[in-house]
Order: structure tokens, then C-alpha cells, then sequence
């Protein structure tokens, strides 16, 4: 759907205790969108209650003959428009079908605009500079700064526009980096000019020098921006590849988040040499990348300060570290796989496995370095120990995580003295790593979540987190409104949250949580036995 | 001079260059001391420009530019330059970036040196015209993110067509806009989903409807069922019908279009078509003569078990189907039409023809990345698939049936000295692919393309701004072998890249508004060319006669 948004008002699976009607009964639905700024009525909403759509008439109204008796869920959307929060587990709004419905009223937020004007050399309006929105998403449960829109161009009279975002904070960056060349004259030989690579609102190259925008529903703000061009340098030398590879890629200049800022206007594969031919005064990092003899994606980074031209910078590029990952599986019955497991060699062709060869778990590294940053274990039949192995990791901080491939859970999973469930794993620059040991059994304990809720049906997310883990594995998350089985788990002790939203939490940081620690349930699963307990919701941010 | 300019716009202005009929200034016996001057002016109005860019650089250096801003009353000098050739270019905001007297990309380097007259230019810079317009819907609410898509019918390199000229999307008010546009004639297409629609499939549901849940009514569900056809300005489905924008220099148009929603149908995939191999299918459909654009698909089971594509409106859709692995090569485009039934008329489908060649080079294949281009002649446009090391390839989804023109791209300046073809017509450089006849190319390849310079003559004197055409023999079937420049302020030009054969030079003045790649058009100048038969490795130097 392009830039709309899915507007939900999400879905309970829970059936409510309070439907005593026979389940033949059918009833009216019906009720009215309103802005929940204006408070006025919005026509033309697209309104969805289970397999029937309607728009909403010109008083936002809509109705639903024939639905049954029972907890039903409606979905709004409207383009411009957002629901309350913004993910679709942040918030609950499912409702009960009976007599006594009444009339509903739904809310929707309207979108804010950031909007401006960006003014180049000689006063003029700039054309073509490319605008960027940041703003914080979630990723495995922290709130990231990454970019959230992007692609939009000042036009012919240097004006933009962006829309379609929820109320929020963000941050606003206009790259020009490469603009000069439609300045006539300014990419001359002899002194070549160009516009800074990346500034931030209102006019910082350092995103932490940045102005956030604070935008609540509706708002829109303006936002103007004046840059100039200046000294431009050359930048040249040559990648250094160490050992052996199939291809080597053209060197880039690269921002915070990783994105490019510039290429090179020439670059050599067979030789390594590069030259970007204008850059401005400033530190950049350089990513250099390239594929193994395997067919990996490698990559290193240089930092490099351009003062003045540069002829001869040397850019080393490593294949990275290998860590072998070594599997016990302590089963007590045969583990049951299943019987088909394609996989393509490097040649791309495809080959059927019955998976008896397969690993027993997937590893995988997170880089906390970097936003998407992350490295598996490779899924292929392991004909040989050095088949298991994650391949070509780059250096840095990681949290670890193996996933159990046919079953079972994982016990521990190591790298020689340290403990991955709780410990960050440090990638050096050269040398090894020790290899990562994961045991895996079959004898997990079960655990059922009774959640107490003030209001009957109240939604609620729940979280299990383990005794001095990073972060919650994702399968232990849930979202109910009475109780939850969750899958059977590691023996060991936890903590668990009931949150009514999730909304701006950083939940897979653990000192965030840690303030929440009081009103957690703590419970204990043993092997084979079966845990219950019992949470209050706590009311995220209170 | 063929002048490679930084904007992408090419640009066609009626500038009378006036430097041949100018006075000879005194003989200048220094060897540097020599200046490029003139005045800026717009070409519509003859009104001076100031604060202006206007940058000069030697044609030999391209990027060493000298640039300097023009006074308020539109004059520019650069003094002391050495003798020799220098492109002029200007910037001005709400003009076209243009090198001097530029016709499409072509313009006339200046000459400075001993007896030649290189100030008081009349540099006329033509006016930027924009389109812009608000796309609605049916209840008058802006459209988000509709493509747009801007096509320009007239001339254009000899041609008289209708072509895309860009495309984009509009913002959240529905708004979009085209800029730094020429003078000519538009047509503005809008291709959308409505935001709202909902294509659902009528469903075997249960007697029983569970708690909280609803019927499936189909009655209930048609409304939605809607989709927007490819609508133009002026608020017409039906391309024919369409009225175009006429934009003269500097005119600012406002195009607003509404979009109105007709009842959705769907198509029905092949039976080959299956997604648990990994089908892969793509839908696009063709606007005007226009590249096909490609369409957002939905896909449903029907309930025979069925793919099929819901949420279409009716017309004409080119349907590209995929297998992976040792399948691709099945890989099949097809033009369909699907009436408002939403039925297939398979004995319609315009299926895509299989096309491959064998390219013998002369002396082993080229280094780099050779490729085949294969170039529509009706509509325009280029498909061209890389050569194998062994010479083979292959245009994987065919290709739509029709009259192209063959030729080779390589790092080694390699060309077609042979075509021959089973399956197709082949006539000097242009092959007839038929519906339903495979196509299996044989190219003989050599290198050794010829170069021509020479002086465009008025009256026995150099004559500045003339555009060259060198005619191929044949030139109805050989419109890749056409090569064009435009004289210097010196007269003189050059053509490189000659393909060996037989020709006729010709010097034209204004020739800028002539369909010059028509035989019909051609005739009246053929007569009064400069025949020359280019050998391979052929340099040749020319004095033509400016008609």
C-alpha cells in the first residue's frame, strides 16, 4: 500500500466472557470516525470488521448489519491518518457485539508535515537536494535512530515536502554532497567546490548537534536550511585487498547510519584504484566491501580527515574473522526434523537434503555497533566441522543468539569462558575468536502467564525475560488479555512483564526494564515441569 | 561540435546564429590576448540577463572550466585566453542550462585565434517552461504517491513521435510538478490504485458466522472492488482523446487531473504459472508508445485453485511470467487484453517472440561488456542483452513482435559488418520479427569504424550553427547508422564512430525543425550532399555545401 499506513484497532483472539448470547444472534455495529485533534468527523475512512469494508459517510459515520455476538475487532485507515501509537502491538481497542454495543467512537491522529526551503550558492533556491528523515524504530526491542523517510528531492524552487509520518520526535538532514556538479563551473579541475555531504536541522553536520522536531498530531513545521559551497579536495589511492577474492567493490563514503554520502568517480576493481575527485573539508568514514572466493559479503572501514587533496590513501580490506560454532545436543528422544531441506551450492544450483545433515541451531551475531548490522551461521549441510562456522565477522561488540533449528532449547551457548546469554562478544581486529559452543535439549518446562488486569479485557503485551539476559528472545512475547502458554522454554529463572503498550520502551535493554524490575513476576521453570504465574499490568511509563 | 552537457534536457531554440555574417575584427598577432565575449539574452524576449553563470572551457579539457557572472547588463568577457576551441555554457535560473546556439545536444564551440571573431556573442538562452497539477479522486481528496508520467509529441533528433519525457510521483496534497521543460506539446498520464479498494474473492463461507465475525456479502463488497484506468489531463481515459498541454517558452501550465474509479476485474494466470516452483510474474502496461510501466499486483486464489490478479482495470497489459533454475529459459511475455468480463481472449495474446544471436567477432571477442541493442523503430524503444564470451545470447522474455534496427555496443568500437537472421526479414540494418516466428540472429563483427571532419560552407565561407547529417545509404532501414554534428564558429565539425559504408554528408541551416531521419524529408537534400564511402579505418575531410 505504499506509504499508508495500517491503522488498527487491533485484534483480541480472546473471546470475551461477557458474549452470553447464542452465537446465531447478529447485531448492529455502528459508530463514528472522529479527529482526535479537531474532534471533528472524518468521512471517508476505510472501515474493516472482519471480511466487510464501508468508507465512512460525510459525519464519519459507519454501521455493520449481521455481526455476531461476540469480541469483534474493527481496522481503520485513512491516508494522512494514524491510529493511536503507531505499531500494531502497541495498542488494543477490540470491543464486545451484544445488546447493549451502543454507538463507538475511533480516533484517528493526523500525520505531521515537515516542510521547507533549501537555499544554495549565491542565494539561489538548490534543487535536487535530498532530504532525509530520522526518527526511532524498534529494532530487537531498542529504540534506534535510523532513517524512516527518505528519497525526497527540493524541487526546481528548492522546496520540499514531507508528509505521512506519525507524531513523533525526528531529525532532518539534507545531503548536497553531490550537487555541485549542477552548479556550472563549480566542479572545474582547477579548484573544484562542493556542498557539505550531509547537515542535520538547522545547520550542523554532527547529528548530535542536531535540533530534534518534537511534532504532535497535525503539526507542521518549517524548516529551513542554507548551505554553501566550499573547497573541495580530491581524494585517491587505492583498495587493499588481503588474500583472495572473487570481487572487490567501489569504496564509499558513508554517514552515521551507514548511508552513502559519496562514490568514486572512478574506480578500478582489477587495480583498487579509486578517486573521489571533490570532497569537502571533514572526517569520513570509508566503507570498503567485496565478495569472498564463497561468495560473502566482506567489508572494513577507514577513518579518514580530508584537509586537502589525497593521492595515495591506502584502504585495507579484510575478510573478517571466522568463528566456528561447535553443537551438543544433550536429546532425550530422537529430535524429529523434517524430510526436505533445499539448499543451492555456489554454482546456484539446488540440491535436496533430507536434514539429517543440517546443524542443530542457527547462529547469529548483532552487531551493537551498528543498526543492521548482523552475521549467521551458514544453513547448509555440514559435511565437514569447518562447515558450521559463522564466516567473515567484522570487528566490533555483539550480542549472540542461536536459534534451535529442529527443536529443543538452547542450554548455553558459550565462547570459551564467556557466557553469550549474558555477556557481549568482542570481534578483535586480527587473530581469533574461540570457537561458540551450543548445547541444546529436549526437556524444556512450560510456563503459563495469568495477567491481572484492572479492566476486564484489558490488553496487555507480555514479556519473559530471563535472569540477567540481554534481552527477551522474541518468541517469548505475547499479547493477550487474560493468560498465555508460551512455547516450552529453557529451564531457569525469569522475570515477567505485563505492559498495556510497548510504545517508546527500549524493553531489550535491560536496565530499562530494570526500573520496572518491582512490578514484575518472578517464576522459576524446571525441566519437564510446568510454571504458572501471575502478573499485574504495569502501565508503561508510570 | 557534439557537446556533452551537464543537464540531461535537451533543448531546441530557433537562434540565428549571426557569426559568419559578422565583421572580421583586425588581425590579432599575439598568441594569447584573445577574448570570448558577448551578451546574454533571453531568447524569447531579447532582454539581457544578468547575474548569470556562463562558464568556458577548452573542448580538450571539458572539465576545466573559467567561470564568471554576467554583468547587469547581460555582457560577459573572458580575456586573455590562448587560442583555440572552447565550449560556452550558461546558467540562469528559470532557463534551461544550454551551451551556446545548443539544438538538442548539439552547440557550437567557439574558435578563438588569429582572424577570428570570437566577441560580442549573442548568447540566447531559451526560457524553462513547468507543468504541475493536483491529482483527486472521485470525493475531490488529493491522490498520495499516484505516477505521473509526462510524455512530449514533436520533434525530437529527427523524429517526429511522441516519447516519455520523466516521470513522478505526487506529495500528500496530490500535487506534482514537471520542470525545465521545452516548448512543444505534452500529455500528462496518471496511473493509481484507489487507496481504499478491496479486491476480495467470494469465499464457500461456513453457515455459521463466529463470534464478532460477519457474512461474506459479495453485494456488499463491489463498491470496493474499484480501480482507477491510466487517466490524462484533461480528465480523458482514452489516449486518443486526449487534449495536450501546448507549452511555449517559459509558459508555466497547470494540468489538474481527476481520477475516477471504475469496477475492478481481474486476470486469470496461465496455468504454467506456479507459485510454490517459484514463479515469478510481473504486470506492466504500455501508455501511449511509451516503454511499459510497470503495474502493482495483487494476487488471489480463485476457486477453481487459480492464481489471479484482482484490482485491474480493463485494457491492455503486457504479462511477464518467470520460472527459476533450469526453467528460465520458459520465460514468456504476452500482451493481454482484458475486457470489463475480466476474461482472457488468449487467441489476443500478442505472445513475445524468442530472439538469439551468434556474434562472430573478427579476432576473438571484445574485453569488457559487449551488448546487442535491439531498437523499436515504431515506439522508441531499446532492448539490448549482453554477449556471451562464446559470442551467443539471448533476449530471455522475447521480444515484442515488430520492425527493429540492430546494433552493437562494445569498448572496442566493434560493429555489424553482417546481419543475417532465420526467422526474420532482414533489410540493411533492421530486422521484421513476426508473431509466433523464433528469430536466431547471425552478426559478423569487426573493428575499424571511420572518422569524418570537415568545414560547412556558405558561399565558399565557414558558416557557424549548420547541423550535419551524414544519410547512411538506405536510411529507412538504417537509422542507427545516422551520425550528426553541428559546425563550430569556425564551420568546422567532426564525426567520429562511422560505421564503413557508403553515405551522403549533408549541411543544413536551421535543419533543427526538419524530421531530418524521414526519406520523404530527406530527398530534397540528398541531391545536394557530398557523397563519401567510408572504408573501414577511413579518415576523411570534407568541405560541404550549407543547403
Amino acid at each position: 500500500m505504499g506509504t499508508y499506513r495500517l491503522l488498527l484497532v487491533f485484534l483480541s483472539l480472546l473471546a470475551s466472557a461477557s458474549a452470553q448470547q447464542a452465537p446465531n444472534d447478529t447485531f448492529k455495529v455502528e459508530g463514528t470516525v472522529i479527529n482526535s485533534v479537531t474532534g471533528k468527523p472524518l468521512p471517508r475512512v476505510l472501515v474493516q470488521l472482519s471480511v466487510r469494508s464501508v468508507l465512512t459517510g460525510p459525519e464519519g459515520e459507519f454501521s455493520f448489519d449481521g455481526v455476531a455476538a461476540g469480541r469483534a475487532s474493527i481496522m481503520l485507515m485513512k491516508p494522512g491518518y494514524f491510529g493511536p501509537g503507531e505499531t500494531p502491538r502497541s495498542y488494543n481497542n477490540a470491543f464486545d457485539v451484544g445488546p447493549d454495543t451502543g454507538k463507538i467512537i475511533l480516533k484517528l491522529a493526523p500525520e505531521v508535515v515537515i516542510a521547507g526551503h533549501v537555499t544554495g550558492q549565491d542565494e539561489e533556491p538548490l534543487e535536487g537536494a535530498s532530504m532525509q528523515v530520522l526518527g526511532f524504530r524498534e529494532i530487537e526491542g531498542r529504540q534506534v535512530l535510523m532513517p524512516v523517510r527518505g528519497d525526497v528531492r527540493t524541487d526546481e524552487d528548492g522546496n520540499f515536502r514531507i508528509a505521512g509520518l506519525p507524531s513523533g520526535r525526528y531529525y532532518l538532514a539534507v545531503r548536497a554532497g553531490n550537487l555541485a556538479r549542477r552548479v556550472l563551473g563549480a566542479q572545474t579541475r582547477k579548484a573544484p567546490e562542493a556542498y557539505p555531504a550531509i547537515v542535520y536541522y538547522p545547520g550542523t553536520a554532527d547529528l548530535a548537534a542536531a535540533t530534534a522536531l518534537d511534532l504532535a498530531p497535525g503539526q507542521k513545521v518549517d524548516t529551513p536550511f542554507s548551505i554553501s559551497l566550499s573547497p573541495a579536495y580530491k581524494l585517491a589511492g587505492k583498495v587493499v585487498a588481503a588474500g583472495e577474492w572473487k570481487q572487490i567493490n567501489s569504496p564509499m563514503i558513508i554517514d552515521s547510519l551507514d548511508q552513502v554520502l559519496f562514490t568514486p568517480e572512478q574506480f578500478d576493481a582489477a587495480s583498487g584504484a579509486f578517486e573521489f575527485r571533490a570532497v569537502p573539508a571533514g572526517t569520513y568514514t570509508i566503507r570498503v566491501s567485496g565478495s569472498d572466493l564463497q561468495n560473502h559479503y566482506r567489508f572494513s572501514t577507514h577513518k579518514v580527515t580530508v584537509s586537502g587533496s589525497v593521492t595515495n590513501f591506502h584502504l585495507s580490506l579484510q575478510p573478517g574473522i571466522n568463528i566456528p560454532v561447535v553443537e551438543r545436543s544433550e536429546f532425550n528422544k530422537p529430535r524429529e526434523r523434517g524430510s526436505s531441506c533445499p539448499w543451492s551450492d555456489s554454482n546456484g544450483e539446488l540440491h535436496q537434503s533430507d536434514c539429517s545433515d543440517y546443524p542443530g541451531a542457527r547462529v547469529e551475531l548483532i552487531s551493537l555497533d551498528s543498526v543492521r548490522l548482523r552475521f549467521s551461521s551458514d544453513w547448509h549441510p555440514v559435511k565437514d566441522p569447518s562447515d558450521y562456522a559463522v564466516n567473515g565477522v567484522a570487528p566490533g561488540k555483539y550480542m549472540v543468539r542461536a536459534q534451535p533449528s529442529f527443536g529443543g532449547y538452547v542450554q548455553s551457548l558459550r565462547s570459551g569462558n564467556l557466557d553469550l546469554l549474558r555477556e557481549v562478544l568482542t570481534v578483535p581486529e586480527e587473530g581469533s575468536v574461540a570457537p561458540i559452543e551450543v548445547v541444546l535439549r529436549d526437556d524444556p518446562g512450560t510456563l503459563k502467564v495469568i495477567v491481572h488486569a484492572e479492566k476486564p479485557g484489558q490488553p496487555a503485551t507480555i514479556l519473559v525475560l530471563p535472569d540477567g539476559a540481554f534481552f527477551p528472545s522474541p518468541n517469548l512475547i505475547g499479547n493477550t488479555s487474560t493468560e498465555v502458554d508460551f512455547p516450552p522454554m529453557a529451564p531457569g529463572n525469569y522475570k515477567v512483564f505485563a505492559f498495556d503498550s510497548l510504545d517508546g520502551l527500549d524493553y531489550g535493554d535491560p536496565e530499562a526494564l530494570a526500573k520496572y524490575a518491582s512490578k514484575a513476576a518472578a517464576v522459576t521453570v524446571t525441566a519437564n515441569g510446568n510454571a504458572s504465574v501471575i502478573v499485574n499490568v504495569i502501565h508503561n511509563g508510570e | 561540435m557534439l557537446q556533452k552537457i551537464v543537464s540531461c534536457l535537451a533543448l531546441v531554440v530557433t537562434a540565428v546564429v549571426a557569426l559568419a555574417g559578422q565583421q572580421r575584427s583586425l588581425a590579432v598577432t599575439a598568441l594569447a590576448g584573445f577574448e570570448i565575449s558577448g551578451t546574454l539574452v533571453n531568447a524569447n524576449t531579447g532582454q539581457p540577463i544578468p547575474r548569470a553563470r556562463v562558464a568556458i572551457a577548452p573542448v580538450t579539457q571539458r572539465d576545466n572550466f573559467t567561470t564568471l557572472i554576467t554583468h547587469e547588463d547581460g555582457r560577459f568577457t573572458f580575456p586573455n585566453l590562448t587560442p583555440g576551441k572552447y565550449t560556452l555554457t550558461a546558467q540562469a535560473r528559470g532557463y534551461l542550462l544550454q551551451s551556446f546556439n545548443q539544438h538538442d545536444q548539439l552547440s557550437s564551440s567557439i574558435v578563438v585565434g588569429p582572424d577570428l571573431d570570437s566577441s560580442n556573442l549573442l548568447f540566447r538562452l531559451a526560457p524553462e517552461g513547468a507543468i504541475s497539477g493536483v491529482v483527486t479522486d472521485e470525493a475531490g481528496e488529493p491522490v498520495r504517491n499516484a505516477q505521473v508520467m509526462l510524455y512530449f509529441t514533436g520533434l525530437s533528433a529527427g523524429i517526429d513521435a511522441t516519447r516519455p519525457r520523466g516521470g513522478t510521483r505526487t506529495n500528500d496534497e496530490g500535487a506534482y510538478h514537471f520542470g525545465h521543460l521545452l516548448p512543444g506539446h505534452y500529455l500528462v498520464a496518471v496511473s493509481a490504485q484507489p487507496w481504499y479498494a478491496q479486491h476480495v474473492t467470494p469465499q464457500d463461507g461456513s453457515m455459521d458466522t463466529p463470534p464478532g465475525q460477519i457474512a461474506f456479502d459479495p453485494q456488499a463488497a463491489r463498491p470496493l472492488d474499484v480501480a482507477y484506468p491510466v487517466t490524462f489531463s484533461g480528465g480523458v481515459t482514452d489516449a486518443g482523446a486526449a487534449v495536450p498541454i501546448v507549452l511555449g517558452h517559459g509558459d508555466k501550465a497547470v494540468a489538474d487531473v481527476s481520477l475516477q474509479p471504475v469496477p475492478a476485474v481481474r486476470m486469470r494466470l496461465p496455468e504454467s504459472v506456479d507459485f510454490n516452483r517459484g514463479s515469478r510474474v510481473e504486470l506492466q502496461k504500455r501508455v501511449l508508445e511509451g516503454p511499459p510501466v510497470r503495474v502493482a499486483t495483487q494476487f488471489r486464489g480463485n476457486s477453481q485453485g487459480r492464481m489471479e490478479i484482482v484490482g485491474l482495470a480493463p485494457g491492455r497489459y503486457t504479462l511477464t511470467t518467470n520460472l527459476p533454475g533450469p526453467e528460465a529459459e520458459k520465460a514468456q511475455s504476452q500482451e493481454i487484453d482484458i475486457d470489463s468480463n475480466g476474461e482472457i481472449d488468449s487467441n489476443q495474446a500478442n505472445v513475445y517472440v524468442p530472439v538469439s544471436a551468434k556474434v562472430q567477432f573478427d579476432g576473438g571477442a571484445p574485453a569488457g561488456q559487449p551488448t546487442l541493442q535491439l531498437l523499436n523503430k515504431k515506439s522508441g524503444e531499446a532492448v539490448s542483452a549482453p554477449i556471451g564470451s562464446d559470442g551467443t545470447l539471448v533476449f530471455r522474455q522475447g521480444v515484442v513482435p515488430g520492425a527493429y534496427e540492430v546494433s552493437l555496443f562494445t569498448n572496442s568500437g566493434a560493429y555489424a559488418k553482417s546481419i543475417t537472421a532465420a526467422g526474420a526479414r532482414v533489410t540493411g540494418r533492421t530486422i521484421e520479427i513476426r508473431p509466433g516466428a523464433e528469430v536466431r540472429l547471425a552478426i559478423g563483427a569487426t573493428v575499424g569504424q571511420g572518422s569524418i571532419t570537415g568545414t560547412a560552407l556558405r558561399e565558399g565561407k565557414p558558416l557557424a550553427g549548420a547541423m550535419i547529417v551524414l544519410v547512411p545509404a538506405d536510411p529507412a532501414h538504417n537509422q542507427v547508422l545516422f551520425r550528426r554534428d553541428q559546425s563550430d564558429s569556425d564551420g568546422t565539425f567532426a564525426l567520429a564512430n562511422v560505421v564503413p559504408g557508403a553515405y551522403t554528408l549533408l549541411a543544413l541551416e536551421n535543419g533543427w525543425d526538419l524530421a531530418w531521419m524521414k526519406p520523404e524529408v530527406l530527398k530534397n537534400y540528398l541531391g545536394r550532399g557530398a557523397a563519401v564511402q567510408v572504408q573501414p579505418n577511413g579518415k576523411y575531410e570534407l568541405k560541404v555545401a550549407v543547403q
